[in-house]
């Protein structure tokens, strides 16, 4: 079929437009294959570099703790709006509501969450998803020459 | 009344008016009535003020089409907007791509008839774009154009493609009809052609049918000439035109309560009619039926499906997953996504102000009066507004500013469906599968705007056709089968190893027919009647009653089924490719050898 061309392994080879048409022109069979080849050589030996693993596993741990966390208050916000009719109609302050509230905490909490994943990742993961790049570039080198 | 339709308010800016032709005659008798005293005096005035700022919208949009145009060369260029769009423009345009006409209209003008209920779906709109958050940069670093992309990166199938495309075009498709039935529902009221008024000689059909066509051909001719550049031009202009009018709406509005939310909620309270009640959950949304425990379950319940259908939609909405390619790299991604919870929050903040301002200000029987749906509530309240503030002439002014942004809205949205599916026909439809993979990029970009002019072309039918209808439902639709069929194959494909192409194609197919049978089968379609006058409230006509499904979004049933497709369509295919996985895994994660051209 056309698994030759699928994906995003293609690269750049004559400074155009990194296309499928410049890499048929430009490459024969082989070398697509052997590009291909090296490229997921050196994703196999990222995935096993700890850094990988520990950036794996902060991503992994963001990532449920906004989801989890944003569904649970959402979900119990709709069941209690179903629910808990009594509740939600308690006033406040005169004509501001229990329901009021808890819609303007929805809308509070999506931007501290959003606020919150964004910083972490800037801190925590960028620096690190970098760190690899940039190993990985040289690794790329290294294989290249061989 | 139980349970109102998803799209009623999704779509619902878009259609209402639909119904209020099949169905509410009655009604409809005091419209024009209602419209004439409303406008009285400036009505010609009000009429110059729009269709000269729609002009002036037009004219700014075509000449940026013309400059994107010229610097549209090669495939990214036109997917993509050549990548090279910053994450506050990028943050922006899908601001615009988000907030259809069904929220600037529809929404506020749920809240104005239904009080609290309408909010619920402001509240569900805005939360779904905490689950956008974590997965913009992994499909940002993985794919290239399409949402195809993502899983043929892994399976690289034909098939996958397929299966890909068209669930991509089936949701553009939907939700483009119901926009563009919207537009000319939302044109006839505006001219005051609602029942029986000419404008220039013509009858509110010709002049609905006029509108969806004039709209129609210009989306083609953005989308055409412009490509990405352009669409994403267009929606940073209407973001930020959306974003003012609303504003000034709602700062104009809050004056004359003179700031106190307070006098808001209590104005608007005593003023619906239904006191206290107003202010909480339960007038649209889970009603409670006295004696009949099972239809109040299935009433509350769903209420649940709306909101997870909101929820879990919105993040494989291919004119949104599409917008992550126009920016450099995953961080931009990120950061635009974050840029688009702060606007789109903002603006759904202010919804309840419109909202309530017009139930207090203007007052549901006008409302209703005038379109059953509540769309008209807006633009009702901008002319109050503008009349207590500034007289008449500030009524026309106003007016007319909100009525040019509503259909700037539709335009823009629209614009951006018709170049998610041309870019999926084009690039995996044509590219991949008829070509095997190996398309000249001129002929894949021609395909692309060939695409274009054909889903433009069949939209344009379609929406033609369905004129009289309500199918305000159409955009519910969209939401819940992108939830169904494109969401389980995103996350599948991104977390999980044993995924392959049987399970993408049971997902898509799985997800997409559920869906849809449990729509047909749902009250929306048949056998839903006004308790009252027993009138017939479905799309179908009353001597058909199919329905068997007791909810009418049926995300809640159709995402798990999804899913559960998905999965075991998985296992029952031996096929799998660790390697590849990893590869997926490093370069969603790290961005290494990401795509920059």
């Amino acid at each position: 079929m056309v698994e030759y061309m699928e994906g995003t392994y293609r690269r750049r080879v004559d400074g155009g437009r990194g296309e499928a048409p410049q890499a048929r022109e430009g490459r024969s069979e082989a070398e697509r294959r052997r590009a291909r080849a090296s490229a997921a050589h050196a994703c196999e030996r990222i995935s096993v570099d700890p850094r990988f693993v520990k950036l794996r596993r902060r991503f992994a741990i963001q990532s449920v703790l906004l989801v989890s966390s944003f569904l649970l208050c959402y979900l119990s916000y709709l069941v209690l709006s179903a629910y808990a009719r009594d509740f939600m109609g308690i006033e406040i302050v005169d004509s501001v509501n229990v329901a009021l509230v808890m819609g303007i905490g929805q809308f509070l909490l999506t931007f501290v969450l959003a606020w919150a994943f964004v910083r972490f990742s800037e801190r925590a993961i960028d620096p690190l998803a970098e760190e690899i790049r940039d190993r990985a570039g040289d690794v790329g080198a290294v294989t290249a020459v061989r | 009344m139980a349970a109102a339709p998803a799209g009623g308010v999704v779509g619902g800016a878009v259609t209402g008016d639909g119904t209020a032709h099949a169905q509410g005659s009655a009604v409809d008798t005091g419209a024009a009535a209602v419209l004439g005293s409303a406008l009285e005096g400036q009505f010609g005035a009000a009429h110059a003020w729009t269709i000269g700022l729609c002009a002036l919208f037009v004219l700014v949009t075509l000449a940026v089409t013309v400059r994107a145009a010229r610097a549209t060369r090669g495939a990214v260029d036109f997917y993509a907007g050549g990548r090279g769009f910053s994450s506050t423009q990028n943050g922006l345009a899908l601001t615009g791509d988000y907030l259809s006409a069904a929220s600037f209209l529809g929404i506020a003008g749920m809240i104005a008839l239904q009080g609290y209920d309408g909010f619920l779906y402001s509240i569900g709109f805005l939360v779904a774009w905490l689950l956008v958050l974590p997965m913009a940069q992994l499909m940002r670093n993985t794919g290239r154009f399409t949402m195809a992309d993502l899983p043929a990166f892994r399976m690289r199938r034909m098939r996958v493609r397929l299966a890909c495309t068209v669930s991509t075009v089936t949701v553009c498709v939907f939700y483009l009809v119901a926009q563009m039935v919207g537009a000319g529902a939302l044109v006839a009221v505006l001219l005051g052609l609602h029942d029986g008024g000419t404008f220039l000689g013509m009858g509110a059909e010709q002049a609905r049918t006029g509108a969806i066509v004039l709209v129609g051909v210009l989306m083609i001719v953005y989308v055409m000439y412009g490509g990405m550049k352009a669409a994403t031009w267009l929606q940073i202009i209407k973001a930020v035109a959306l974003l003012g009018a609303t504003g000034l709406l709602t700062v104009l509005v809050l004056a004359l309560f003179s700031f106190d939310p307070r006098a808001l909620l209590g104005g608007a309270a005593e003023a619906s009619g239904h006191g206290g009640a107003f202010l909480e959950p339960g007038l649209r949304f889970g009603v409670e039926v006295p004696g009949d425990a099972a239809r109040t379950l299935f009433n509350k319940l769903d209420l649940i499906s709306l909101g997870l259908a909101l929820v879990l939609g919105t993040v494989a909405l291919p004119h949104i997953l599409i917008r992550f390619y126009t920016v450099p790299d995953g961080r931009s991604a990120r950061a635009s996504v974050h840029r688009t919870i702060v606007m789109v929050g903002a603006f759904y903040l202010m919804t309840p102000a419109l909202g309530f301002g017009a139930a207090a200000l203007v007052g549901s029987e006008r409302i209703l009066a005038l379109d059953p749906s509540g769309n008209s509530a807006v633009p009702m309240l901008a002319e109050e507004v503008g009349r207590m503030t500034a007289g008449p002439a500030g009524a026309a002014v106003l007016l007319a500013l909100v009525s040019a942004v509503a259909l700037a809205t539709i335009l823009a949205v629209i614009a951006s469906l018709t170049l998610a599916s041309s870019s999926s026909i084009a690039h995996d439809l044509f590219g991949h599968i008829l070509m095997w993979g190996r398309p000249r990029e001129s002929q894949e970009v021609a395909v692309a705007r060939l695409s274009a002019c054909l889903v433009g072309a069949v939209s344009i039918v379609l929406a033609v056709q369905a004129q009289e209808q309500n199918v305000a439902f159409l955009v519910g639709l969209a939401f819940a089968i992108a939830a169904a069929a494109n969401l389980p194959v995103i996350v599948l494909t991104l977390f999980w190893r044993r995924f392959n192409t049987r399970g993408v194609e049971w997902g898509v197919y799985g997800g997409l027919s559920a869906t849809i049978l449990l729509m047909l089968l749902s009250p929306v379609m048949s056998g839903r009647t006004d308790p009252v006058t027993g009138e017939n409230l479905s799309v179908l006509p009353a001597w058909i009653d199919i329905q068997v499904f007791p909810m009418e979004n049926p995300a809640l049933v159709a995402v798990p089924i999804g899913f559960a497709c998905a999965i075991v369509g998985s296992l029952l295919s031996p096929e799998r490719d660790t390697a590849r996985f990893t590869e997926l895994r490093v370069r969603s994660l790290t961005g290494w050898g990401a795509d920059q051209d």
